[in-house]
């Protein structure tokens, strides 16, 4: 049981980032790879402002949306925005430029924190609570319950809002969208907004499992796309499903297998449901193509 | 001489390097690069050494993400995977050269099918995932057998690779010069082949792609095999270089770092990912340790290059240089019109379909529909709005796959097969929409469909072999042929790009004609022409049937189908309602209350 928990609660927090990462592809078709580098400055403003400031948990979960919100918000402007605008037909350049910008985020949280991980006492997120045949932190239980709620939550919102849709109709066809009178940039900085505040409450839930460190994005970046290609790209649900399919697989390998194959099981994983489901398990269906 | 003219008038006056020109300026970089060690101190070799090794990685990354278009991150994995297996091969049994870097290049190709086959299916950003995930499980692979490979701490004492004896470094330095420059040779000439005319319609629509008789997934399987072959020859390299392999040298910053270069020096350019390369790693040997701030400054330089110059530093002087430009097709000489000038097909076939049906959710878009269309002449299908005639036309081209019915070319049953498959069996296509590749000239975009039907090989293409050049004339020739008939002449050598829409229907159609198809399929070609466009267009037509091609023509000008049809067929609410000569067609009660009249009800119109 208590390993259970531990599996999808190590899931959860790859869910919490291929949802942040999720909310920037469902509108713009992007990954915006400085996503995980937010998601680590989160957590260590989240560390300073519980373990150094003494601030309670409530302003910290404040602090950090906000932060995610910042941050995100000047990476968009500074390395998103203008290539999106001046070199629209090259391909793929804001891979560059949002690897670049992930490169200076964790560079920077280098600098003012160091790179060692640092984990801290946290009151009532460090509790722990027996379950019969193991103790699990109270953070587990958060990082699901964060998990599962943001997951519903905001397939409802696409699905059923009429904001919603017009968010997805702007990712399905930028066109067509603006035709009809969508301001598809708008919808860009609404998403790196949503995505933003999502990286920096993921920080603070995530911190009690993961220890604050400055590369901790390089850490969940592969596994939070993994769990986007399981699910499928653009699913949130498949998000969900995706991070706790990785947990699973990952806690019990390592538990069975032994823990030096943990990886290549979760590789094993994306290739048997890429083999199997190429489009993910939530993936879009197949289209009409001409 | 009216083609150089014509090329001149375009492109502008001035110098332009001639490909001997060309080869000549490679052949002395190549002569100063290989006197390196006699020229160079020893510090700038050794950067020259480096900058090779990763300038053979970022080439491979270019041919994938640049001119393949598909993005991947694995290039550095196959560096890593090559250089582990020639290190462990080197202190356990050989030394010589050519087995380490056959071994290197046999693991490079195997991981990429590992990555490729599932990461190259459907979705475009899988093979990201797949490939970026085996550079993050190179740590993992590695402490698997920490006893060969040495573990985390890295694999040390390799010795060196051998040819007749032990390479010492400066001689190390030379097979490095030598194979980074026999992959320039290969890259370029199958850049500048149908390989790169075919890579920029990969880059811009895989229905098209499709509808010229080529698999997408077989492609860029291929090209991501052969992009990964670089690579391996860079780790081989590498692993005898210091005698030293560890897994850190193979991880995301090393990634980065190939990308850098390719974006630096300019995707889609030759000799970019090199000069990107050489700038990165000199770099990076002045700023040795990676601090903070070097970091720091390293995203905002990523940064600022992907805004700034996003073409790259040859991309963008390039763009200023239009008549620097290499073409992607040969010239046809005078003595090649003779094989242009038919145009109608070696085999013509008859296209015939039987009780076609299709349902999409509630709409029946055809139903038991039957269609004949005999060589040699020209068959028009006509209808409202929403009669189910492009449906017709997907269907016979695969597009759409029938719900029951079959659909025969000559012997051939077509129903069942793909897309890519039905064009190869001799079945041409052009689609309402003009789809137009970035990049090309008018006569390369014309030429593009000529992939799929290539009797010259990768290695013929290569290697220049007379049966290529022999196959690119014919097909230049073929192309000036059909682009004269349809007015184009004049504008073979502007970008097919910059066409108004007419012309891009035209240069459609000249596309789908140049491979010679059995049955050419037609939908709407006359809308968006002038008068004049639409009465070449007929004539052209003309020419085909009676040359034995089976043209069937989905259109609305009624004076292109009663002036150029012979049989017209008649859809309304998915079924044939009538079929006859152009003059019975037109006097058809049913077929004027259908044009005339709101005679179909409401609950049977197809969207």
């Amino acid at each position: 049981m208590s390993l259970l928990v531990t599996a999808l609660a190590i899931g959860s927090v790859y869910a919490l980032v291929a949802l942040a990462y999720n909310v920037i592809y469902l509108t713009t078709n992007m990954f915006n790879f400085a996503q995980g580098g937010v998601i680590a400055v989160a957590s260590l403003i989240a560390y300073s402002a519980l373990a150094d400031w003494g601030v309670g948990l409530l302003p910290t979960l404040l602090l950090c949306g906000v932060a995610g919100l910042l941050i995100t918000g000047v990476q968009y402007y500074v390395s998103v925005l203008p290539v999106t605008t001046r070199a629209p037909r090259e391909g793929e350049i804001w891979l560059v430029s949002t690897v670049g910008a992930f490169v200076m985020i964790e560079a920077g949280a280098q600098l003012i924190w160091g790179s060692e991980p640092m984990g801290a006492r946290i009151a009532t997120l460090d509790d722990l609570v027996w379950l019969g045949d193991g103790s699990v932190k109270v953070a587990a239980f958060v990082a699901i319950g964060s998990a599962v709620f943001a997951t519903i939550g905001l397939d409802l919102w696409y699905g059923l809002t009429r904001m919603g849709k017009i968010f997805r109709a702007a990712a399905a066809d930028e066109d067509a969208a603006e035709v009809r009178g969508i301001d598809t940039r708008r919808v860009a900085i609404a998403s790196f907004a949503i995505a933003g505040v999502l990286a920096g409450i993921a920080g603070l839930i995530i911190l009690p499992l993961t220890f604050a460190r400055a590369d901790l994005g390089s850490l969940l970046v592969i596994k939070a796309f993994v769990a986007m290609a399981i699910g499928g790209f653009g699913s949130i649900r498949g998000a969900l499903l995706g991070g706790w399919a990785i947990g699973l697989v990952e806690t019990y390998g390592a538990q069975w297998v032994g823990a030096r194959y943990d990886a290549i099981l979760v590789f094993a994983l994306l290739l048997v449901v890429l083999l199997a489901l190429p489009r993910g398990v939530f993936g879009p269906p197949e289209g009409r193509q001409v | 001489m009216s083609v150089l003219n014509e090329r001149a008038r375009a492109i502008g006056g001035g110098w332009r390097p001639d490909a001997l020109t060309r080869t000549g300026v490679l052949g002395v970089c190549f002569a100063i690069a290989f006197f390196g060690p006699e020229l160079f101190s020893q510090s700038t070799v050794r950067t020259l050494m480096m900058a090779a090794v990763m300038g053979l990685v970022a080439l491979g990354l270019n041919l994938m993400m640049g001119y393949a278009g598909q993005l991947a991150l694995g290039h550095v994995f196959f560096y890593g995977a090559a250089a582990y297996v020639a290190g462990i091969l080197a202190v356990d049994g050989t030394t010589n050269l050519f087995a380490l870097l056959a071994a290197g290049v046999a693991v490079a190709l195997a991981a990429a099918l590992l990555s490729g086959v599932p990461g190259l299916r459907l979705s475009r950003w899988a093979l990201v995932i797949t490939s970026f995930f085996l550079v993050e499980l190179m740590p993992s692979l590695v402490d698997l057998w920490p006893e060969k490979t040495g573990g985390l701490a890295g694999l040390v004492g390799i010795p060196r690779v051998s040819l007749d004896g032990p390479l010492d470094t400066a001689d190390l330095y030379r097979v490095a010069i030598v194979l980074l420059f026999l992959w320039l040779l290969f890259q370029r000439a199958l850049v500048y082949s149908a390989y790169g005319r075919i890579f920029a319609v990969l880059r811009h629509d895989e229905v098209q792609l499709q509808s010229l008789g080529v698999s997408p997934y077989r492609l860029k399987l291929t090209v991501y095999l052969i992009s990964a072959v670089p690579a391996a020859l860079a780790g081989v390299l590498v692993a005898t270089l210091d005698g030293l392999v560890t897994y850190e040298a193979f991880g995301f910053d090393t990634v980065i770092l190939v990308l850098a270069a390719v974006i630096l020096g300019g995707q889609r350019t030759l000799y970019g990912p090199l000069l990107g390369a050489l700038i990165l790693v000199y770099a990076q040997q002045e700023t040795l340790s990676l601090q903070n701030y070097t970091m720091l400054g390293y995203g905002a330089f990523l940064v600022l290059a992907a805004v700034l110059l996003p073409r790259g530093l040859i991309g963008t002087v390039a763009e200023r240089l239009p008549r620097w430009r290499t073409p992607f097709l040969v010239a046809a000489a005078p003595g090649d019109r003779e094989a242009a000038a038919q145009l109608g097909p070696e085999q013509p076939a008859g296209l015939a379909v039987e009780g076609a049906s299709k349902r999409f959710g509630g709409n029946q878009a055809l139903g038991d529909v039957a269609l004949r269309a005999e060589p040699g002449r020209v068959t028009a299908l006509i209808g409202p709005n929403g009669s189910g005639k492009t449906t017709m036309l997907n269907s016979i081209s695969g597009f759409v796959r029938l719900d029951d019915g079959t659909v025969r070319l000559g012997d051939a049953a077509l129903q069942r097969s793909s897309s890519a498959k039905i064009a190869r069996c001799g079945v041409g296509r052009t689609f309402q929409t003009p789809s137009i590749p970035a990049g090309l000239t008018v006569r390369e975009a014309v030429s593009v469909s000529a992939f799929a039907g290539r009797r010259a090989g990768l290695v013929a293409t290569v290697l220049r072999l007379p049966r290529w050049r022999a196959e690119e004339r014919t097909i230049a020739a073929r192309a000036e042929e059909v682009l004269r008939e349809l007015g184009l002449g004049g504008v073979a050598e502007e970008q097919a790009l910059d066409l108004p829409l007419g012309r891009k229907r035209l240069l459609e159609i000249a596309r789908a004609v140049v491979t010679r198809p059995a049955l050419l399929l037609l939908d709407e070609p006359a809308s968006g022409l002038s008068p004049d466009e639409t009465e070449r267009l007929g004539h052209l037509l003309r020419r085909l049937a009676d040359e034995g091609t089976t043209v069937l023509l989905v259109e609305h000008n009624m004076d292109l189908v009663l002036g150029t049809a012979d049989t017209v067929f008649v859809l309304a609410s998915g079924r044939m309602i009538a079929s006859g000569t152009p003059q019975e067609v037109s006097r058809d009660p049913e077929v004027l209350n259908v044009y005339l009249g709101g005679a179909v009800p409401d609950d049977k119109v197809v969207a």
